[in-house]
């Protein structure tokens, strides 16, 4: 168990190990290293899988970390079926992404070849040691890495300033969550004295509950930054500028679902503290509608389903917010599936019409590319929650859940957002794969990828009809095993059937509702997109500006951050040189008047007198406590 | 007083002893030694450096006090000179390229850094407050010269001017505290001041000598407001100096400062911890929020340095032991990246440091992956990113913060680190993601390339398996009162 | 006796100030060293005079080394002083503003 487990993890390290030590050797050469390492590393993970099914759990310290008085945290994994499942998922899908990789890099050069296979494979390692970590500093180790490699990831194509740009705004974005999530853990240290998982969920309610809250709050802020949650979601769609597959990696596997298996792990917490519970359902049911109406206009092929990986993420946080923590980490486990899906099929049509993604000209591809075509139509049926597909058996879950454990509000928008996104994606497959072509150069150009990117499409879209049958296994399949770990708060198994049987019918009437009226606009052109477009002009324009709120961040905090250091801390300054006068109470007031801020004048004299004043200020603290 | 007695008590001094006989050598040798051989002098160097670390690494575990009791060998003085010792040696590698780039290619250098060392670990096992004042002076007297030693260049001599002058204000100010204390305790010895302390009621006037002597602290390790020194310093002095200057003398200082308050005056903690506490949060943000508009990456650092001076300062506000031990893990960690930093930008620098500004870092990862790995690999560290030594220390400055309660302190300083994050990651951007504007054509002497493994390697080992230094700096602060 | 201590610390303190006064308002850099000077002189003042109330040793010793120290950074200043003279040609310290802000 232990060397399987350290296998899973550590393989896709020395992949990206070797790569990035002869990466002068390896060059083109380099998905040689790093495709087996992540399958290897798939294999390892299904083991764990299948020993933990088997009933095993296991709980090391490969060695201790920081061995200092009472504070000790280790290196050291905790398997049990959460963090296998997770496991799992993670390297299975990462290992169909590198092997795609393979083909959609082909033209990328040598060194950035290798580049790129190493950052890949740094990126899984870190998720995988992310959802195996044992205590809390381990997971947060993880949980920066993930930021820093979709950073690199992310600008990979650094020579466009909008790919740099977005890399920096994912890791900045991420990074303002990630000081609530270390904040958390502090508190978590300084409260409970231990970080490790098993001493803190074990003791967990020693604590009264306004400081769990807190607690949970803090550690929320950093799953939302994470996870893409409003309002620190804006880093996502931006981060449409890495290779595709890398946002198939984000957006499936790692990084943003991190925030969700962050909450599950810690349901021992959430579960002590109602309010934060409901805040995070409740930002996940508004993120969830929100970015749905985004999705609803915008005619770029990766960002719609950016702005619907927001949303499914959402769906996931109103499971792990309502109680139903196994619903939502099947969420997460189908969702990766039928979004990686999805945006390596984007990628693929991406990869031969040489970059385009304006939906508006495409049209009628599924003829030139069928299994790209097809395999995208069987996601988008999972995702819009059509029985047999998988998205159906998660996302019926959560509602479910929702509804039993009384948020009805929840649950009505989430059947809402189900409906808006059957329309949205189908939309985008009724613009891009049928229809007439739009531009007929376009048209010629497409023809079906290579063999070594539509294996993995097929694989995938086998996942994502067929995952949701996990749900149907013995002792309540997939969430009856996740349940073992996460134990829910109410059993919800024995409620009415009836309900429970409307519900369902409900939620898939808004899927086909949402499919139909996407065929009758896009394909039948009743009531025509166009003129809706412009009769319904204020909210369509809204909605296509992203509710503006990039503008708003930029207007109310960016611009003044930046203005304010370089106004008033620069020119300021600068006139108060070029003034001079060469007077020194005159200096003094001068210095105590523009209080902390920056008075480098280069002149000896004041800072002689910043000295003195500053002894002067310490003195009197010193006096007064 | 037998023989006996008397090599029993200068056995302590032997690793000192060795880096004088040493200096002196490579003063004589270059006086009467052939011409163009003054690197091999760095080399001598680094063996008298080598040699003393030795004897120093034999004496771990041991304690006494001699000569008078005013110098006391126990773990902390020990660990603290053996990265005096790791820092010169790597300042010595970095420097044989550049002293020749500069044609300064004199052996007095050399023999100033080992003067300096010297002074060093008199600081830092001092326990009477003069010993620590000298060992102060004899640092301070070399780093002048050192600051000023490329004689011929505007910014350098400039340097060490406001080096001479503000470093010469702090030690009267440190001067003038001394003797407030004296005049309350009557003795300058720590055991002394602290045996006052314990029994006596807080006079105004050794409150007030004991804020001098912090403000003298203060001073050395550039916190805010008495900061205002360094960046125009390490900003004229050369590189490998400047780099030489930021991590070795704030080792010592922070190791006497904990000495001090930790031993000395512990029991007047409610004062002076209000009093790091102010010093902490200024110099954090101050450092930082300068840091974000500078061009100049010589000075973009020396802000930055202010600001890790803060976080270092959250340990001291701790007041135990735990905070002790993370201050000088984290002046560890802090002092390889830095060096690693300096000696990049005295690399890429040039002839005369015509190119220090950070728009001149520009595609550095395309024309030298190497060396811009290593200075991504500092800066990534100087931001904290987990994995690396950075990221450890603030970890571990932070934790023994929050266990103290000081948890206001504790979020001021998380804030600032994220601000923080935006100006390191501005270089590495520059370097990976900007289009280089220009050849680069230096040469990269090999002791460079050794030193600069060296710091990546120690960056990721005290990252990665930080124990068994973090346990001997735990055990360093056995003596902290609480 | 004579006097007690206490004016001998007053002494003390107003010398070292007026070094301090100096610093800050002359411009010539050797005359600025020399205020250096003066405090250095102001605090062994105040150690020899508590010194002899003490009758303790410790302070006389201390001003030994405090005169030594003050003798070694007169030879090093007075080279760093004669290096900038000879680059910028002056003495004054509002010559040494090339780095700021």
């Amino acid at each position: 168990m232990k060397l399987w487990v350290l296998g899973a993890v550590f393989i896709p390290l020395l992949g990206a190990a070797v790569n990035g030590i002869f990466l002068w050797i390896t060059k083109k050469k380099a998905h040689l290293i790093a495709v087996p390492a992540l399958f290897a590393s798939c294999i390892c993970s299904l083991v764990v899988l299948s020993k933990v099914l088997g009933g095993a759990h296991a709980d090391f310290d490969l060695y201790l970390w920081i061995p200092v008085g009472k504070f000790v945290v280790p290196v050291g994994f905790l398997i049990d079926e959460l963090s296998a499942v997770m496991l799992a998922t993670v390297s299975f899908v990462a290992a169909w992404i590198h092997l795609y990789s393979i083909g959609y890099m082909e033209h990328e050069t040598p060194r950035g070849y290798a580049k790129y296979f190493c950052w890949l494979n740094l990126f899984t390692f870190f998720m995988l040691l992310l959802v195996s970590a044992n205590n809390f500093l381990l997971m947060f180790v993880g949980w920066e890495g993930v930021g820093l490699c979709s950073y690199l990831l992310i600008g990979y194509w650094y020579e466009k300033a909008s790919a740099a740009n977005a890399g920096m705004k994912a890791f900045v974005t991420t990074r303002l969550g990630d000081l609530g999530f270390m904040i958390g853990l502090f508190a978590i240290y300084k409260y409970y004295g231990s970080l490790m998982f098993a001493n803190v969920f074990s003791h967990a309610s020693i604590l009264s509950s306004s400081l769990i809250t807190v607690i949970t709050l803090l550690l929320f802020v950093g799953a939302v930054g994470k996870s893409a949650q409003f309002p620190l979601y804006v880093w996502l769609p931006d981060a449409m500028e890495g290779p595709t597959p890398v946002s198939s990696l984000i957006h499936a596997a790692t990084m943003v679902t991190a925030g969700v298996y962050m909450v599950a792990r810690c349901h021992a917490l959430y579960n002590l503290a109602p309010f934060s519970a409901e805040i995070v359902a409740s930002i996940g049911a508004f993120t969830a509608l929100f970015a749905a109406t985004i999705a609803l206009v915008n005619n770029d092929l990766k960002r719609v389903l950016a702005y619907s990986t927001i949303s499914q993420l959402g769906y996931m946080f109103i499971g792990v917010g309502v109680g139903v923590y196994a619903a939502g980490i099947f969420h997460l486990f189908t969702h990766a599936f039928f979004k990686g899906l999805m945006f390596l099929t984007a990628g693929s049509v991406m990869h031969v019409l040489h970059g385009e993604l304006n939906m508006q000209k495409m049209g009628g591809l599924i003829k030139k590319m069928p299994i790209t075509g097809w395999t995208f139509v069987v996601g988008a049926l999972a995702i819009s929650g059509i029985p047999p597909f998988s998205g159906f058996w998660s996302k019926d879950e959560i509602l479910a859940g929702a509804f039993f454990h009384g948020h009805p509000v929840v649950w009505i928008v989430g059947t809402f957002t189900a409906f808006l996104t059957a329309f949205y994606m189908f939309r985008l497959i009724f613009l891009t794969f049928f229809g007439k072509p739009r531009d007929a150069h376009l048209y010629e150009m497409a023809h079906e990828s290579p063999p070594v990117m539509t294996i993995p499409l097929i694989v995938l879209a086998i996942g994502s009809a067929l995952a949701g049958f996990f749900a149907l296994g013995p002792h309540g399949g997939i969430v009856g095993f996740l349940n073992k770990t996460l134990g829910e708060t109410v059993a919800h198994g024995k409620e009415a059937a009836g309900v429970g049987h409307l519900l369902l019918i409900i939620s898939v009437a808004m899927g086909v509702l949402g499919i139909a009226l996407a065929y009758s606009m896009y394909i039948r052109r009743v009531p025509d997109p166009v003129v809706m477009a412009r009769t319904l002009r204020p909210i369509y324009t809204l909605l296509y500006n992203k509710y503006y709120v990039d503008e708003v961040y930029f207007a109310f905090i960016i611009n003044p951050l930046v203005g304010g250091s370089r106004y008033v801390l620069w020119k300021f300054m600068d006139v108060a040189i070029i003034d001079g006068v060469v007077n020194g109470i005159g200096r003094l007031c001068r210095l105590v008047g523009s209080g902390v801020r920056q008075f480098q004048t280069g002149y000896i004299p004041d800072y002689v007198w910043m000295i003195l004043v500053g002894a002067v200020v310490i003195y009197w603290i010193g006096i007064l406590f | 007083m037998s023989v006996q007695m008397l090599s029993v008590s200068i056995r302590p001094l032997l690793p000192v002893i060795v880096l004088l006989v040493t200096g002196m050598m490579v003063l004589f040798m270059d006086a009467f030694g052939a011409e163009g051989r003054e690197s091999h002098y760095g080399y001598l160097g680094l063996a008298g450096l080598a040699i003393a670390g030795w004897l120093a690494f034999k004496m771990w575990g041991t304690h006494s006090l001699s000569f008078a009791h005013t110098l006391i060998t126990d773990k902390l003085s020990i660990i603290t000179s053996l990265i005096y010792f790791l820092i010169a040696g790597l300042t010595i590698l970095f420097s044989p390229g550049y002293l020749r780039q500069e044609e300064r290619n004199l052996a007095e250098y050399y023999a100033l850094i080992l003067f300096a060392v010297v002074g060093l670990v008199f600081m830092t096992s001092a326990q009477h407050l003069v010993l620590f004042f000298v060992g102060l002076e004899v640092l301070s007297i070399s780093l002048y010269a050192l600051a000023g030693f490329v004689r011929q260049r505007d910014l350098c001599n400039e340097a060490a001017l406001k080096y001479l002058f503000l470093g010469g204000f702090a030690s009267a100010i440190l001067l003038m505290g001394m003797a407030f204390i004296y005049s309350v305790t009557g003795s300058l010895y720590f055991q002394d001041v602290a045996r006052y302390v314990i029994h006596s009621h807080p006079s105004v006037a050794l409150l007030l000598g004991i804020v001098l002597v912090l403000v003298g602290f203060f001073f050395k390790v550039s916190a805010a407001p008495f900061h205002a020194w360094a960046p125009d310093v390490y900003g004229g002095a050369p590189a490998p100096v400047a780099g030489f200057m930021a991590t070795a003398a704030k080792v010592a200082v922070f190791g006497v400062m904990l000495r001090f308050l930790g031993m000395a005056v512990y029991p007047l903690k409610v004062h002076w911890i209000a009093v790091v506490t102010v010093v902490s949060v200024a110099s954090m943000v101050i450092g930082n929020f300068a840091a974000l508009r500078q061009d100049n990456i010589k000075r973009l650092l020396a802000y930055s340095s202010i600001a890790h001076a803060g976080y270092a300062l959250v340990g001291v506000a701790a007041a135990s032991r735990q905070g002790g031990a993370a201050v000088l893990f984290y002046m560890l960690a802090y002092s390889l990246m830095n060096l690693g930093a300096f000696g990049v930008v005295s690399l890429v620098g040039r002839k005369g440091e015509r190119y220090v500004k950070i728009s001149d870092y520009a595609g550095l990862a395309a024309k030298h992956p190497v060396l811009a790995a290593a200075m991504a690999i500092c800066f990534f560290s100087l931001a904290g990113v987990p994995g690396t030594a950075g990221f450890m220390g603030k970890f571990y400055v932070f934790a023994s913060g929050v266990r103290a309660g000081q948890i206001p302190l504790v979020v001021i300083a998380v804030l600032n680190s994220a601000v923080a994050a935006y100006y390191y990651l501005r270089v590495v951007y520059m370097m990976y993601m900007e289009e280089p504007k220009e050849e680069y054509v230096f040469t990269i002497h090999p002791a460079a390339v050794i030193a600069l493994v060296i710091i990546v390697i120690g960056i990721f080992q005290l990252g990665l398996i930080p124990g068994g230094v973090l346990s001997a700096s735990y055990s360093s602060f056995a003596w902290f009162m609480s | 006796m004579g006097i007690g201590v206490f004016p001998y610390i007053v002494l003390s303190v107003l010398v070292f100030l007026l070094g301090a006064l100096g610093l800050m308002i002359r411009r010539n850099a050797i005359v600025m060293f020399l205020c250096l000077e003066l405090m250095l002189n102001g605090v062994n003042i105040m150690f020899v005079a508590l010194s002899r109330r003490m009758c303790s040793a410790e302070g006389q010793v201390i001003v030994l080394f405090v005169m030594a120290v003050a003798a070694a950074e007169a030879a090093i200043g007075m080279a760093v002083i004669t290096a900038f003279y000879r680059v910028r040609g002056g003495v004054d310290v509002d010559r040494a503003q090339l780095m700021k802000w």
